[in-house]
């Protein structure tokens, strides 16, 4: 078993030294090249950081983030479009890994919810706006009665004596 | 020494507890000694807890390393500053910190106001002490800073090094400021629904307190994006972080809760609303605590090995329910004076700005919440990021931004089309404008951009002209100098001035954040020594970073230094250095990437190392050119400045007036 790894592993290298030296010369500066780093970034922006919480690809340090940058320049360089590249993550660690979940699915509901909230409490405005709005005489003897806090203006010897009539009143 | 601290606490929890019981059992009773006893308890409280933290702090500055705590946050290489800090550096003592403060507040305002507030009084020990006890209690049976450990370790392993920082030092305590100051409107407003004293009084009482809390909050929160800043290396000031969102939740709560009390107290309407509003801030308050304390948000798993998130749980389920409970049952007190008078009116415009604040705030909290949902229910652990807050929260900032200049131009129960037309027409046209020059001549052509800065400068016209109202009315009428009368204008009823101030403050910081995030340009270059990268922005112009080498060295207190020297030009002049540097903490195995910046009015130019080969023959750098960044600190700075004007002792004479022109006459409460 342990021979056959070896020969293909020998074959596969002989392949590779033969492509090098065979194919024309114009191939060889894509590998010298730096990756293009501004790119890498911006798609790595998309995507989370699989180890830590709350920080996203491109500004993550850790060995694990920068194989992952690595995998996204191999994408790149294999001609993945960004969005290509973002599919080719979801579809492989879930979309957990996506910055931003999908509109649709089991995370809809997480998009939905603020607009209908939003929507409620407009609706809820409008409501209370009119109901307050409308020109309802109100009794004017009403409000005193409401309001025994108003007393609170009046000498402190007073308004204790309000309130200690108000507990009793409550007992 | 330290069975001395935990027994303290001990005493201290005991306390509360007696502060908190004879309170209510005195109130009702109305035994005035036993009210009187519950007080004494309550400073006993405050005193005991004292001798706690003076004990741990005596602890980590000797080196005490056989305490547990001090040997996680400190260590002998650690100068005296951060032994001293590092009360808030960890778990246990953050919660030490948090009770000490509580307790600091519940005693100046039992000293502050018991001659004014007899009947609320007691109450307000009730809920301020029962508080105090759950938190004492955590930190007695959950999270004791005295655990001693069976063996005395050589050193500590010292305070994360993310956290050793001027700006990380500062944030927690005023953070924790701003959340603890809460308790106190929150114990008036229970305490006025226990006594049933449904008016403003409460309202009133703790109006200063209510300021100073929500400016701390506000000052914690562009700490905690300063901080982020400047340490973290990502180029950005927030990230929309479960732990960012925690405190940015109650703020966006405790906002409409300040504009909505000027209902209640010149309309003595939204009585209920602001009752709710209130409650509603410290639930989250609580809640926020809870989320950055128990590790629920990484994983609902770290939720349960941990004791604190349970009893945090069950505490907040308790205060909630209890609050609820009073809220509901003192329904019809809470019911308006006033009615609406006309659908054009500051009052629509208030409620809107409320409507907005809402539903920023349940977007934020049901996205930073979500991993939680998905994680139980569909055993999916969906991370929420940047994305989700900034679509759904954008929009309603933009509305945010409008009423701020809209509302303070509307009058009070009634208005004419004519006249709001009249008012906002300067204001309009500065903000189109703006927008048409942004358009035509800078070239800024981004939406959201145009709308933001558009936006911006409407309202900071209509804010100007408000001001210039005030003036130029006092100018002609008293015939003082222009200076004179501004100055006069903002002393004589610095609530509103100051509020605008605050406003100008916001404005200035939205700037910030409408250039950071739009216009914000990257690159990455991996450079040999003597090699240049540029990194260009079309409306800052385009720097040239080159690069001379690298340097090591070590630092005392166990850091590996690596510093790289970059020459900069711009526009092709000469305009420095900039040395971003790598950190590499020994002891914690823990390495971080400290940015360097070049720093105008215009932008920053934002560059970390991010990696390097061999001795630093080549380097990899990523530079950021952070358009208008700064304005965000320099509006931070008039933010709180407006709040100290708004917060400050109103004279006599001023107060007096103040009082005459409210709407219900029951208001004139002695000015502290």
């Amino acid at each position: 078993m342990s021979h056959i790894k070896i020969v293909l592993k020998l074959a596969f290298t002989f392949l590779l030294l033969i492509s090098y030296f065979l194919l024309p010369n114009s191939y060889s500066p894509t590998f010298a090249q730096d990756p293009d780093y501004d790119r890498i970034n911006e798609i790595a922006k998309n995507l989370n950081c699989p180890t830590c919480t709350g920080i996203n690809l491109a500004d993550c340090r850790t060995l694990t983030c920068e194989q992952w940058r690595d995998q996204i320049n191999d994408l790149v360089e294999q001609g993945y479009s960004d969005q290509e590249v973002l599919d080719y993550f979801a579809t492989r660690y879930g979309t957990q890994v996506l910055q931003e979940p999908p509109k649709d699915g089991s995370t809809l509901f997480l998009w939905v919810l603020p607009v209908i909230v939003l929507l409620a409490g407009g609706a809820w405005l409008v409501w209370a706006l009119r109901r307050w709005a409308r020109p309802e005489p109100q009794p004017v003897s009403v409000i005193p009665q409401r309001e025994p806090v108003s007393t609170a203006s009046q000498p402190s010897s007073q308004y204790l004596s309000q309130v200690e009539k108000d507990l009793h009143l409550g007992d | 020494m330290p069975n001395v601290g935990y027994i303290a606490l001990t005493l201290a929890l005991t306390l509360a507890v007696y502060a908190a019981v004879v309170a209510v059992v005195g109130a009702k009773r109305r035994t005035g000694e036993l009210i009187a006893s519950a007080r004494n308890a309550a400073f006993g409280v405050t005193g005991l807890i004292t001798v706690a933290v003076v004990i741990i702090e005596y602890l980590l500055i000797s080196g005490h390393y056989q305490t547990k705590y001090v040997a996680e946050v400190s260590n002998r290489a650690a100068p005296i500053f951060y032994r001293v800090t590092a009360l808030w550096g960890g778990q246990d003592g953050s919660l030490l910190f948090w009770s000490w403060l509580m307790s600091i507040f519940a005693a100046l305002v039992l000293l502050r106001k018991w001659g004014s507030m007899r009947v609320m009084m007691p109450y307000v020990i009730g809920v301020t002490q029962i508080t105090v006890a759950f938190f004492v209690g955590l930190v007695v049976f959950v999270a004791n800073p005295f655990e001693q450990l069976d063996f005395v370790p050589a050193d500590g392993s010292g305070l994360n090094p993310l956290l050793r920082h001027f700006g990380m030092i500062i944030h927690p305590p005023v953070l924790y400021i701003g959340f603890v100051s809460f308790v106190i409107p929150y114990a008036f407003a229970i305490a006025a629904l226990i006594t049933r004293q449904t008016g403003d009084l409460w309202l009133r009482t703790t109006r200063r307190w209510t300021l100073t809390a929500w400016v701390f909050l506000s000052g914690g929160l562009l700490l905690g994006g300063w901080w982020a800043y400047d340490v973290l290396g990502w180029g950005g000031y927030w990230g929309w972080d479960p732990v960012e969102n925690a405190s940015l939740i109650p703020w966006l709560v405790a906002t409409p809760f300040l504009h909505s009390v000027m209902m209640q107290e010149n309309r003595g309407m939204l009585k209920r609303w602001n009752m709710a509003l209130i409650i509603l801030t410290f639930c989250l308050v609580i809640e926020g605590t809870f989320l950055t304390r128990s590790g629920v948000i990484s994983s609902v798993h770290t939720f349960a090995q941990s004791a604190i998130g349970p009893l945090f749980l069950v505490f907040i389920g308790l205060m909630f329910i209890a609050s609820f409970y009073l809220f509901v049952s003192r329904w019809n007190e809470l019911s308006s004076d006033n009615e609406m008078d006309s659908l054009l009116s500051r009052e629509s415009v208030f409620l809107l700005n409320n409507l907005i604040f809402i539903g920023l705030a349940v977007a934020v909290w049901w996205g930073t919440h979500f991993p939680l949902f998905s994680e139980a229910l569909m055993g999916e652990k969906i991370v929420v990021g940047p994305p989700f807050f900034e679509q759904t929260t954008a929009p309603l900032w933009a509305i945010v931004l409008l009423l701020m200049g809209v509302a303070p131009l509307i009058p009070w129960r009634r208005a004419s089309l004519k006249k709001i037309g009249d008012t906002l027409l300067w204001p309009a046209v500065v903000g189109l404008v703006t927008i048409t020059l942004l358009y035509t001549v800078v070239g800024v052509q981004i939406f959201g951009a145009l709308l933001g800065f558009g936006l911006c400068a409407f309202t900071l016209a209509a804010t100007l002209i408000e001001y210039w109202r005030g003036v130029s009315a006092r100018h002609r009428s008293k015939g003082e100098s222009y200076p004179v009368a501004l100055w006069r204008l903002i002393g004589r009823n610095r609530r509103r001035y100051g509020g605008y101030l605050i406003h100008i403050g916001i404005i200035l910081v939205a700037i910030g954040v409408v250039g950071s995030r739009f216009y914000q340009v990257e690159t990455q270059r991996n450079l040999a020594v003597g090699e240049t990268m540029t990194i260009n922005s079309e409306f800052i112009g385009s720097y040239e970073l080159t690069y001379r080498g690298l340097r090591e060295g070590a630092s005392p207190d166990d850091r590996i230094i690596t510093e790289a020297l970059l020459d900069v030009k711009f526009n092709g002049q000469p305009a420095g250095e900039l040395i971003p540097t790598r950190e590499f903490f020994v002891v914690q195995e823990q390495p971080m990437t400290i940015p360097d910046k070049r720093s105008t009015l215009a932008d920053d130019l934002y560059v970390i190392l991010a990696g390097w080969e061999g001795s630093g023959e080549t380097a990899t750098f990523k530079a950021y050119i952070n358009p208008l960044v700064n304005w965000l600190w320099i509006g931070g700075i008039v933010f709180v400045l407006g709040t100290l004007v708004a917060a400050w002792p109103a004279s006599q004479e001023s107060s007096e007036r103040v009082a005459s022109r409210a709407k219900v006459p029951a208001t004139a409460a002695p000015a502290k």
